[in-house]
Order: structure tokens, then C-alpha cells, then sequence
């Protein structure tokens, strides 16, 4: 019911003031029907008022015109600052409720984001509390896949499997429903009622029963990293105090995935350095840093913007160690003026001048000082610092700022302007700002370490490359001249070579060949490693090289009494690669099919398949275990090491075959049955054009 | 008189190797170290025929076959270059620089005297 000036509260409210009327007769603005109605002639209306502001009116009537004494009117006024204080009362209270309810879901989470690494029951509690709060009936947070270009749902809250499955086919692209124009526009988007929204793409929400949609975007400086959406039943705005609830929760959940990224990932990273370190040989197919580097001091400006809006207080500062150690600087701040700034920039407080700061730091328990607990001796900050203006303060509070059992700084903040109180819930949630802002500052650490592992991989890595490719060039020029020499006796320049001296200089040059072959395999993979290997392309037959392969290995096959089949059809189409390499990948797998084959047989097999050559390499061999059949196409592994030694190779060959095949744009695959044999795979497509990107 | 063969090579034992191989075959081989000496030398010496290594210091093998093929005092002398381990695409580059044959390191003596005979013979 809005203010009416011909009723008497309406006049009271308006006026803000007592009205007395001894006679509604005589009352020229009095709207006659209600006095009429009942009868009554005089009226008294007290506003209540709240700090100048009318909340409502109280108003008592009487049959009898004439005046309400002095006394009456004092007394009226009485009730109503009474009843002013009870509503006041019933207001703070489901106002204390209500932020209680907040402190405690935003602590909850902020918990869970700090000491979890279990992605999914983060963003599940986020999700839960959100829509709680928010007075919603269902949720999602999503996480958007910069790859794919859609938002992916994550966490889910209050809605059907169906419909969580439904939004996952949705494929939501920037721009697309609340959620993409969230993403796109970087702020929160609502549709207050669905129904009235025309062109809402997603029917399901609407069969659902939905009827309001809010989505806040999470963001990092640069990037959309996600959404997070709450929708309610009934139709409606959500109010802007939920929208800035919402939006808390949507820092804490890119704070939760930023870290389950950077953990993920400096996992592999310390994984992929261990082995490195291990086995020098083994060469890195790391990518190197982060897609999106984190701004510390963009996440600690949010997380205390955040604490700001939520707890009221002037100030907030994070202090954590300064690069040497040996004291603390304020790393961010909220509510700071350039003034109070400036002398703070920059400044290292060394740990024994630091006062309350070095102290929480050290011992990790938060302090809070006021008017009755005032700073201690040994708690204040010594000169210089002291004179700093920001710092020279009776009440403030100071808390530890720790992220996994660590404390990486502490958090300050004080009343300085409004001299306000410190409020004892304030502490509490706090507390929990700081857990925040402590996830944050071990981000960066984090993320300082992966640039560093990166670097050192990146490193070490070509250092290897380097050294395998120099190393492979100086041992090929002795053994060149060798084979050399070894040639020229064996070729009569010297004279006639008597029989058991030219059986022996074989056996010197075989053996040098092989060594060559050695050789020329860490250089090429070394090549493939650097990206420095490029497919000659020219058009070849595949009959041809298969044909060449099988005769190259015939000797090698009849020694072993093995059976050497090719099969090749003749309408095979001409091909278009790199025919050295293929003949190279074919001559690999065949002769590691005789190698390690003692009984049977071995065939070659060329085909067209799906618009590409299909290749096939059987044998009747000891086959290959499923735990092995990824590990061999690694570098330097055989099946066990003991194969190594009997059977001789570099161990280089699988790997090399693989990566030749893949910059063919093709797949090469193992197939086996213990005791039975092997077959091994490959495809390359009929013409290739350009190399396929680094493989 | 016997046909003379320019060796441009920078390996000692390399060039031993052809010496050897090629004075039991009754060629005469003149030798240069590196890509510039071997630019100069076959201005001067106007060999038969050059057996050319690519991995030379200073002026590599490559640019070395460009500069004698650009001379057309020289362009009818033979080039077979001769390089080690043969990457892919070395053998186009090679081509592109205008050597007439291509062979790989190690080489078998008796198929590089049988190349360097169909040039000469």
C-alpha cells in the first residue's frame, strides 16, 4: 500500500511528522468514507521513524471529536519508537541470520577450496550453497573448455540426470543463453521469467519448470574460465545482494579449478622431470607453460574486494614474504587511497620490526586488538615503520593466511576511518578470506615452479637433442672411415685377401653396419625430437617397396628357416610420401618380425583401406602382452631387457617407425596373441601432401 | 694421361680412403679442404670430374656445387656429391644445387669407382 495523503498514517509517513486531527469533519483532505464507515471523529497518527526514515505509522481514532492531550500524544510516540526498535530487532536478526548462513557457506567453502584437490566436491559444494542462498532451486556450475569453445558442466545442483545431460549435449557457446552472454559480456545476466523470454534456446529448462535464470561469469584477468547459474521456480529479479552473492561464489569457484588445473598439471610436470632425470635417454613431448599465466595480484585484489563487500571493513591488506625472505610486504590491498599506498610500496618490514604481522606469521593464530585489548608492547610495529599513517592503528585484526599446512602470509585489515568496531563474526569470516587469498599466493608459487620445471624441461630437453645429434655425426666419421678400409682390403686394392682374413674383415664390416644403424637411429630420433626431420616427399609404389623390403630381408629370413611371404595386390594405386622413410618403417617392422621370430612364418601385407594403404607385418612370433604394447612403440624399450642383449637394436626402431608414420599423416598398432604371434599395423594415406604437424 | 679427380673433403681418412681407391683404379686425384679452396682449385686444375663432401667448414658442399655449376667454363664438370648419413631431403637440396650423382656415406668402393666410370669412361 503506498503513502496516501487523505489517510492518516499516509500523512504521517509522508510528513514524517504527528498528525492530530480533533475533528474529521473539519479536515478539508480527509477522504470522508472511512470516518463515515466507522463512525469516528478525532485521529492521532505517529510516523515511526528509523534514523529519519519513516517504517510505518501508528494510529488511534475516537468516536468524539476534540483534542488528544499532551500526555497522549508523548505516550503514542513512545510506542512507536518502541515499535520501531522491535521491527528494527526482527530485521538485524534475519539480517544476523542471513549473513550468519553466508559466513558459514562461504567458511564451508572456502574450507573446501583450500584444502581439496578434489575438484568435483568443490564446485558440488559451491554449486550447493550458491543455490541455497541465493534462495534458488537448482544450479551448475560450468567450466568452459577453451579447446571445444563450450561451456562443459561441472557441478550440478537440484536438477533431473536427464536435464544435467541434456545441458551437456547443449554445447553452450559463447553468447549462447545466460550462461555464453555471461561468458561473452563478463557480467551477471538474468532472464527474470522464461516464459515471457522469447527465442530461449534451451526448451528443456522451461519444460523443467524453471521460470528465472541467473548466471554470474567466472573470469580471470584475461579469460572466461566458466559459469555459474542458479535458477528458481518462481519467476522474478534476483535482487542485486544475491547477484553479489553469486559472484563470491563464482571467484571461489575459479580459484577451485584454476587450482585443480595448476595441481593437475604441475603433477604431470614433476612426474614427466622425474623421468627425465631418470632415464636421460627418454626424450620430453612436454608442452610448455600454462595456457594462462595468473596474476597474483589480480586474484588477492579480488579475494579482498570480496572480504570488503561482504564484512564492511576500511582497509584490507596481504602481506606475504618479500623475494628475500626476510621480512614482509603488503602484496595487495582494498579500500586503500593512493596516500595510504604510497609509503607502503615496495617496503620490506623486516620479521623483527613487523610486530603483530611477524607474529601471526611465525605462529599462525590470528589476533584481533580494540579499546579492551589493546596492542602490546611487543606486538607494535617499530620505527621507521611505525610512522607509516595507514599503520599507526589502535584496532585491527590480523590473520594467517595458510594454504596446505603452510603459512604464505597474513592478512590485516582495520576500521581506521569509521572507527567502527571489529565485529566478532567479522574474525570468523575473515578467517576464511585469508584461506583464500593463502590458495592464491600458492597458485603463483605453483605456478612459478611449473614455468621454472617448463624451463628445465624445455632445457634439457634440446640440450639432449643437441648432444644426441653432434654425438651421432662425430661417431659416424670413425666408423665411415672404418667400413672405409675394412671395403677398400676386401675389394683387392691391397692385394688378394686370403679366405679366413676375408671372413673376419665381414664380420668387421657387418658388425660396423650395425653400429651405423645404431648410430643413425638416436640421430634420427634425435631429429624427430627437435622437429628438425621433414618428409621428402615424391610419388613411389607401395607393391615396390614392400618388394624391396621382402628381398633386402630374404637371406636374413632363409637363415632363420623362416617362411617370408608379401602379398601385395597389382591394382595397388600410386602412392605420394616419403619413400625412403616408409621403405625404412616397413624394413623395421619385418625385421624385427624375423628377429624375434624362431618357428614359423612372416608376411607382408599391402592393401587399400578407407582411402588409405593398410600394411600388415604377421609373424609367428612369441606376440606381445597387453602391458607391453604401449611401451614398446617408446624409446629404448624392448620387451625386457634381457631381449635386448639376445636379440640386439637400439630399441629405437619402434619408436622412430611411429613418429615416421604419424608425420605421414598415418597410425601404426600391434595386435598380438601370447604364443601365437604378432601383427603390426600401419596406415599412411594413398597421397600426402605436406607432413602432418610434428607428430 | 690419366684422368684427374678433384676430391673436396675435409676428413683426412676420407680422402685417404679415395685416394687409395682411386689411384688403384689409375685416376689422379687433387684434393682441396675446403668449399672455397675447392671453388678455386677446380678454376685452376679443371678437374674431370668432383667428388664433393656437403658438410664442409665455411662455404658448405651446397653452395660450393652452385658457384662451379654458375661458371660456364665448368658446368660440364661432373659433381657427384658425397655426404654422410643422408637426411631426407638432402638428396633434393643436392639436385637443386645441380650435382649430376648422389652418394651416400659409407660408400661401397667398387659403386662409387662404377658411378665415377660412367662419367668418364
Amino acid at each position: 500500500m503506498r503513502p496516501d495523503r487523505r489517510m492518516m498514517s499516509g500523512r504521517a509517513i509522508l510528513t514524517k511528522a504527528v498528525v492530530h486531527v480533533e475533528d474529521l469533519r473539519a479536515d478539508p483532505e480527509y477522504a470522508q468514507q472511512v470516518g463515515r464507515a466507522g463512525g469516528f471523529r478525532a485521529v492521532l497518527a505517529v510516523p515511526m521513524l528509523r534514523e529519519g526514515r519513516p517504517i510505518g505509522a501508528i494510529v488511534v481514532i475516537r468516536a468524539e471529536p476534540g483534542p488528544f492531550s499532551a500526555n497522549h500524544i508523548e505516550l503514542l510516540e513512545t510506542f512507536a519508537d518502541q515499535a520501531v526498535i522491535a521491527v528494527e530487532n526482527v530485521r538485524l536478526f534475519k539480517e544476523l541470520t542471513r549473513s550468519v548462513a553466508e559466513l558459514r557457506a562461504l567458511g564451508e567453502v572456502g574450507q573446501a577450496v583450500s584444502s581439496s584437490l578434489d575438484i568435483q566436491s568443490v564446485l558440488t559444494s559451491i554449486v550447493t550453497h550458491a543455490v541455497d542462498l541465493s534462495q534458488a532451486d537448482a544450479g551448475t556450475i560450468y567450466e568452459f573448455d577453451e579447446g571445444a569453445q563450450v561451456f562443459v558442466p561441472r557441478a550440478n545442483y537440484g536438477i533431473a540426470p536427464e536435464m544435467i545431460e541434456a545441458l551437456r549435449q547443449s554445447h553452450i557457446r559463447l553468447g549462447e543463453t545466460v550462461v555464453g552472454q555471461a561468458g561473452s559480456k563478463r557480467v551477471a545476466v538474468q532472464i527474470p521469467d522464461l516464459e515471457s523470454a522469447s527465442g530461449y534456446p534451451l526448451p528443456f529448462v522451461l519444460k523443467a519448470g524453471f521460470r528465472a535464470l541467473l548466471a554470474v561469469p567466472l573470469l580471470t584477468e584475461s579469460h572466461v574460465v566458466g559459469a555459474l547459474v542458479v535458477r528458481r521456480k518462481v519467476a522474478g529479479t534476483f535482487p542485486q545482494p544475491v547477484v553479489d552473492l553469486l559472484q563470491a561464489f563464482a571467484t571461489q569457484s575459479v580459484i577451485a579449478i584454476q587450482n585443480a588445473r595448476l595441481f593437475r598439471e604441475i603433477d604431470e610436470k614433476s612426474r614427466a622431470l622425474e623421468e627425465l632425470s631418470r632415464n636421460q635417454e627418454q626424450l620430453s613431448r612436454l608442452s610448455t607453460a600454462l595456457q594462462e599465466p595468473l596474476s597474483l595480484t589480480e586474484q588477492l585484489r579480488r579475494v579482498l574486494d570480496a572480504a570488503r563487500q561482504v564484512v564492511g571493513l576500511d582497509h584490507l591488506y596481504i602481506w606475504t614474504p618479500s623475494a628475500g625472505g626476510d621480512g614482509l610486504m603488503v602484496s595487495a590491498g582494498a579500500g586503500l587511497t593512493e596516500s595510504d599506498y604510497r609509503p607502503l610500496l615496495g617496503v620490506s618490514i623486516p620479521f623483527a620490526e613487523a610486530g603483530a604481522l611477524a607474529a601471526v606469521y611465525e605462529d599462525g593464530e590470528p589476533r584481533v586488538f580494540d579499546e579492551t585489548h589493546p596492542v602490546p608492547e611487543r606486538y607494535r610495529l617499530r620505527p621507521p615503520y611505525s610512522e607509516i599513517a595507514a599503520l599507526r592503528l589502535k584496532a585491527f585484526l590480523v590473520s594467517p593466511m595458510i594454504a596446505r599446512g603452510h603459512t604464505v602470509g597474513v592478512l590485516s585489515a582495520d576500521n581506521r576511518l569509521t572507527r567502527a568496531p571489529i565485529a566478532a563474526h567479522t574474525v570468523e569470516l575473515l578467517h576464511s578470506f585469508a584461506a583464500q587469498a593463502a590458495v592464491a599466493v600458492e597458485n603463483a608459487r605453483l605456478f612459478q615452479e611449473i614455468q621454472d620445471k617448463s624451463q628445465q624441461l624445455e632445457l634439457a630437453s634440446r640440450h639432449k637433442s643437441q648432444f644426441l645429434a653432434n654425438m651421432s655425426h662425430e661417431l659416424r666419421t670413425p666408423m665411415n672411415a672404418v667400413l672405409g678400409y675394412t671395403d677398400l682390403i676386401l675389394d683387392g686394392i691391397f692385394g688378394d685377401v686370403p679366405e679366413a682374413i676375408r671372413d673376419t674383415l665381414e664380420r668387421v664390416k657387418g658388425n660396423g653396419h650395425h653400429l651405423l644403424g645404431l648410430i643413425n637411429d638416436v640421430l634420427d630420433l634425435s631429429r624427430i625430437e627437435a622437429g628438425q626431420l621433414t618428409l621428402s616427399l615424391g610419388d613411389y609404389a607401395m607393391g615396390e617397396v614392400v618388394h624391396a623390403v621382402a628381398s633386402a630381408v630374404e637371406s636374413l629370413a632363409a637363415g632363420k628357416k623362416l617362411a617370408l611371404k608379401a602379398i601385395v595386390p597389382i591394382d595397388l594405386p600410386p602412392g605420394r610420401g616419403d619413400e625412403r622413410r616408409l621403405t625404412q618403417v616397413l624394413m623395421n617392422l619385418v625385421g624385427n618380425a624375423i628377429k624375434f621370430t624362431d618357428v614359423g612364418q612372416v608376411s607382408i601385407e599391402a592393401r587399400v583401406a578407407d582411402g588409405s594403404f593398410l600394411v600388415a607385418v604377421s609373424d609367428t612370433g612369441p606376440g606381445v602382452s597387453e602391458a607391453d604394447r604401449q611401451r614398446i612403440f617408446e624409446e629404448f624399450q624392448q620387451v625386457d631387457s634381457s631381449s635386448t642383449r639376445k636379440k640386439g637394436g637400439s630399441g629405437l626402431g619402434l619408436a622412430i617407425s611411429k613418429r615416421l608414420v604419424e608425420l605421414h599423416g598415418g597410425r601404426l598398432w600391434v595386435e598380438s596373441t601370447l604364443g601365437q604371434g604378432s601383427i603390426f599395423y600401419f596406415t599412411v594415406p594413398l597421397r600426402v601432401e605436406r607432413p602432418a604437424e610434428s607428430a | 694421361m690419366s684422368k684427374r679427380i678433384l676430391a673436396i673433403e675435409d676428413h683426412e681418412e676420407n680422402r685417404r680412403i679415395l685416394r687409395l681407391l682411386l689411384q688403384s683404379a689409375g685416376f689422379e686425384m687433387i684434393e682441396a679442404l675446403t668449399g672455397e679452396d675447392g671453388v678455386a682449385m677446380a678454376e685452376k686444375e679443371r678437374p674431370d670430374l668432383i667428388l664433393m663432401d656437403i658438410q664442409l667448414p665455411g662455404l658448405d658442399g651446397y653452395e660450393a656445387t652452385r658457384r662451379i655449376k654458375a661458371n660456364p667454363d665448368l658446368r660440364h664438370i661432373p659433381i657427384i656429391v658425397v655426404t654422410s648419413y643422408a637426411l631426407s631431403g638432402d638428396d633434393v637440396k643436392a639436385f637443386e644445387a645441380g650435382c649430376d650423382a648422389y652418394v651416400t656415406k659409407p660408400f661401397v668402393p667398387r659403386e662409387l669407382l662404377a658411378k665415377i666410370r660412367g662419367y668418364l669412361g
